[in-house]
């Protein structure tokens, strides 16, 4: 098995500072909140299932649960073909365990709860529909992905 | 130990423990009748040497025909005889009540 | 046993319910918490049943069933007088006396007499020798415990300290008077204390002497120790019933460790693929430290297996209450009789079972047991009897149901099959293929429709549920003998028996209890219709072709079938299909592992598995593939078009 590093659940997540783990994804910064992070894993191919939703790419062995692997970038619709990934961002929410293939980790950073505005109006809908809100601060402007609207879908029936 | 004179008559001491042993012993081998009386009014306590002994005692009484008494009794010496498991009737002889 | 015109077998009979009914009773009496507290209704309860049992068995001279009831009646009387108190010492001894009661009942009603087990009498009468046998001490002081200053006297007053005991000295080696040396010890003592006392204890009574004193310490022999021989026999069936303190434990806790465990064994295999040139000297210390972490590993699995494991007797016991109603309903005598019911299986096992077990259980009674005035006809009793036995068999557990009924009515079984157009008017089939119709979805030979049967549920429904167990079913019949049905499971629903193929590239599992067989595919046998569907020649019978690589839009699948394997599979239904694949790998055990949770459903596929390097394998759903048998296969560009 590859290495992991963990990052603790229990890292603080006061109101007044929120923390985010900044990622690459097509040579683009997004960030998730740190709260739905579970671990990061480097890449091991998934096996994939059957007439899935193509920005699905399988399934891996994540200690012994079957984790879907998401790419990201399809989903998002950054890039056109499946990006070649490096790194698994496990995340968790509702109980339920999905990892975000990514192309880099970048850093965590803390942020002032004021510095968090709303999602604007995007051209693309499918980073709308994943986003829950942008961090402008030190003059950057950093997407961050709500990973609950990024999960496989539950209760769809496919052919 | 003091010991009765009478022939048929044994005070048994207070402490009849390892010490006692050999006193009592001779004491019992001096006693040839076949009818022993032992006083244990005043045994506090009786230990497993001395009771062998007077078991040993009680047999031979019995086998020369007669057999031991006890009386007076003092209650650590009952109490003695009930943690070893001897009913009085293994050292007195109903014939000798 | 039983004179068809003799008024007394009829009351006979009705004894032998109602000492159903009564066990019963008991049973619930004992089960319920209250009884424990020595509560009057629930002691009353238990009281009256052993006493109605002792009151019939005596009007019937059962001798050996009403003096068992009536010494077992003694127990509860005392407990109604406030004698004794209900503790756990005696709850474990009236358990077994209330097993062998109800031996001794089906021992009555068969004509035979029981072994006789008055040590559970015994047992159940002395209250002061609870839980195991009493202790039994030899203890011969020597002249060195003399002379070192101890006394036997101090040491036995200890001893009473810790219980009530009983002492007997000995004084066989006492000499004459004359020949004592008074230093000397002669006197030896046995003592019997109870059972409760820890060994500990009583050798702390000892401490200092045990090496100036010839010492025994031992669990007393007779009826305290056979006593003691029965819990642990017990125990050994069933873990729950054993004494000993027990938590309660939540289940999810369990699971978790059942998955850590399966974790492990992947994990093992792994490292095995990793060492195994290391591994590959049979003498190296590599290999001596590997196979023992095997050996360690599988014990562990073995454990925590047996702590979801349960034994069925509420299972079957269940099932009594449904045959004694679905008799009432039929007009029908029966009587149920169970076999191994101390046999242990996964729970999840036996909350599946209940519903099929039911089905049978009612179909048994329906269509298996005659009326009773047809049974006196024939010169069988006219009580039916019913069987059901579980044993486990080679890693699966077999449950047997079997009733002495009027066995299959092979002609009215092929009459229905033609009229439903199952089968043709001129098809020949075997008496097992007959029989196996009854599986067939919808059928059902019931000529009154009842509460019970006319529900269009048949046997299709219990073979449904137990093939979702990952169970099969078997079925057995004589005519005029009886049917006896075979069901074999797995001991748990975590692992399942696979067969590992490979497809597309990629290996799939494929549940073994769905696979008829496997057949070599020769393009010859293939028959392409119209539509597209390909059907294939099995035995003389047509069965749609599934290539499963295709269906499940797997990269690599293969144009051609020339060459490759065939697994004929079946759903739940008994609808079959040919699953085309490239190759077929072994048979093995695999861990179940949910896609649904985290995945969402996933077409053709029923769960995971992880495969010895770690990855991810697919375990199919025989149903699902059958229903995609068939229907032509949607390219991936396409469904990729729906998805996006």
């Amino acid at each position: 098995m590859t290495a992991a590093s963990p990052i603790s659940p229990k890292s603080p997540t006061r109101e007044a500072a929120p923390e985010v783990l900044t990622f690459c994804l097509a040579g683009r910064d997004f960030c998730l909140p740190i709260t739905s992070v579970r671990e990061i894993r480097s890449w091991s191919d998934p096996t994939p299932l059957p007439l899935s939703d193509p920005s699905l790419l399988g399934v891996i062995n994540l200690r012994g649960t079957i984790l879907p692997i998401i790419d990201l970038a399809h989903k998002l619709r950054l890039s056109a073909a499946r990006s070649r990934c490096d790194v698994i961002i496990v995340v968790a929410c509702a109980g339920r365990l999905a990892g975000f293939a990514v192309d880099r980790v970048a850093d965590i950073l803390t942020f002032a709860p004021d510095a968090l505005s709303p999602p604007p109006a995007l051209a693309n809908t499918a980073i709308a529909a994943g986003l829950s809100g942008m961090i402008l601060a030190e003059g950057r402007c950093l997407p961050v992905l709500d990973a609950t609207r990024l999960m496989p879908q539950q209760n769809r029936d496919r052919p | 130990m003091a010991h009765s004179n009478d022939s048929d008559r044994l005070t048994l001491a207070q402490r009849l423990d390892l010490t006692a042993a050999a006193s009592l012993h001779r004491a019992l081998l001096t006693h040839t009748s076949p009818q022993i009386h032992l006083d244990a009014g005043a045994v506090s306590h009786l230990g497993a040497l001395c009771l062998q002994l007077l078991l040993a005692a009680a047999d031979d009484c019995r086998r020369r025909g007669g057999g031991l008494t006890l009386s007076p009794r003092s209650a650590a010496f009952d109490a003695a005889l009930g943690t070893f498991g001897v009913p009085l009737s293994r050292l007195q002889t109903e014939a000798a009540a | 046993m039983t004179q068809t015109d003799d008024p007394l077998a009829a009351i006979r009979t009705s004894f032998f319910q109602e000492c159903e009914e009564l066990l019963e009773q008991l049973a619930d009496a004992l089960a319920d918490p209250a009884f424990a507290a020595t509560a009057p209704d629930q002691v009353n309860a238990a009281f009256r049943a052993v006493h109605s049992v002792k009151g019939g068995a005596a009007s019937f001279e059962l001798d050996q069933l009403s003096a068992f009831a009536h010494r077992f009646e003694n127990t509860f009387d005392d407990l109604r007088a406030g004698r004794r108190r209900v503790d756990p010492a005696l709850m474990r001894r009236i358990l077994p006396a209330a097993d062998h009661l109800s031996f001794l009942i089906e021992a009555a009603r068969a004509g035979r007499t029981c072994v006789d087990r008055s040590d559970l009498l015994q047992a159940l009468d002395q209250s002061e020798n609870p839980a195991s046998g009493d202790w039994f001490i030899r203890f011969r002081p020597t002249a060195a415990l003399y002379a070192t200053g101890n006394e036997p006297l101090h040491i036995l007053n200890a001893l009473l300290e810790l219980g009530d005991a009983r002492i007997d000295l000995s004084t066989e080696t006492l000499p004459h008077l004359s020949d004592i040396n008074p230093e000397e010890g002669y006197l030896s003592w046995q003592l019997r204390l109870p059972g409760t006392i820890a060994e500990q204890a009583l050798r702390d009574c000892f401490d200092f002497v045990e090496d100036v004193c010839d010492l025994q310490i031992t669990r007393a022999v007779g009826p305290a120790l056979s006593q003691a021989k029965a819990t642990a026999d017990a125990r050994r069936s069933a873990p729950a019933a054993g004494d000993g303190p027990t938590v309660r434990i939540d289940l999810d806790r369990i699971d978790r460790l059942m998955n850590l465990v399966g974790e492990l064994v992947i994990g093992q295999s792994m490292l095995e693929q990793t060492i195994a040139p290391a591994l590959a000297n049979s003498h190296s210390p590599a290999r001596t430290a590997f196979d023992t972490l095997t050996s360690l590993t599988s014990d562990l699995q073995d454990s925590v297996m047996a702590i979801r494991a349960q034994p069925v007797k509420p299972l079957f016991q269940r099932m009594s209450r449904i045959l004694r109603d679905a008799a009432a309903v039929a007009g029908k005598e029966a009587t149920i009789r169970f076999l191994g019911e101390m046999t242990e299986v996964d729970r999840s096992i036996i909350e599946g079972l209940t519903e099929p077990l039911t089905h049978m259980i009612r179909n048994a009674v329906d269509h298996g047991l005659e009326k009773p005035a047809d049974r006196r006809a024939l010169g069988k009793p006219t009580c039916g009897t019913v069987t059901l036995s579980a044993a486990h068999r080679v890693g699966r557990v077999l449950i047997e149901l079997f009733d002495d009924g009027a066995g299959i009515d092979r002609a009215r079984v092929r009459a229905v099959a033609v009229d439903r157009g199952l089968i043709d008017h001129d098809q020949r089939l075997t008496d097992a293929e007959t029989d196996a119709l009854l599986f067939h979805p919808g059928f059902s030979t019931a000529q009154a429709v009842t509460s019970l049967s006319g529900r269009g549920v048949g046997l299709d429904v219990v073979r449904a549920a137990l093939s979702r167990l990952g169970g099969r079913i078997t079925i057995e019949s004589q005519p005029g003998q009886g049917t006896r049905f075979q069901l074999s499971l797995p001991l748990t629903l975590a692992v399942t028996d696979g067969m590992a193929l490979r497809s597309g590239g990629q290996i799939l599992l494929l549940p073994l209890a769905s696979i008829r067989e496997t057949v070599r595919v020769r393009g010859a046998d293939i028959r392409r219709l119209d539509d597209g569907t390909e059907l294939m020649q099995i035995r003389g019978q047509l069965v749609s072709l599934c290539d499963v690589a295709a269906v499940l839009g797997l990269p690599e699948s293969t144009p051609h079938h020339d060459h490759s394997v065939a697994v004929l599979v079946a759903d739940e239904d008994g609808r079959q299909a040919a699953l085309i694949v490239d190759e077929i790998i072994d048979q093995r055990q695999v861990v179940i592992k949910g896609l649904r949770t985290n995945c969402g459903p996933v077409a053709g596929i029923a769960a995971a598995t992880i495969l010895g390097d770690g990855r991810v394998a697919l375990i199919l759903d025989p149903g699902d593939m059958v229903r995609r048998a068939g229907s032509p296969a949607v390219p991936p560009s396409e469904t990729e078009r729906l998805a996006g």
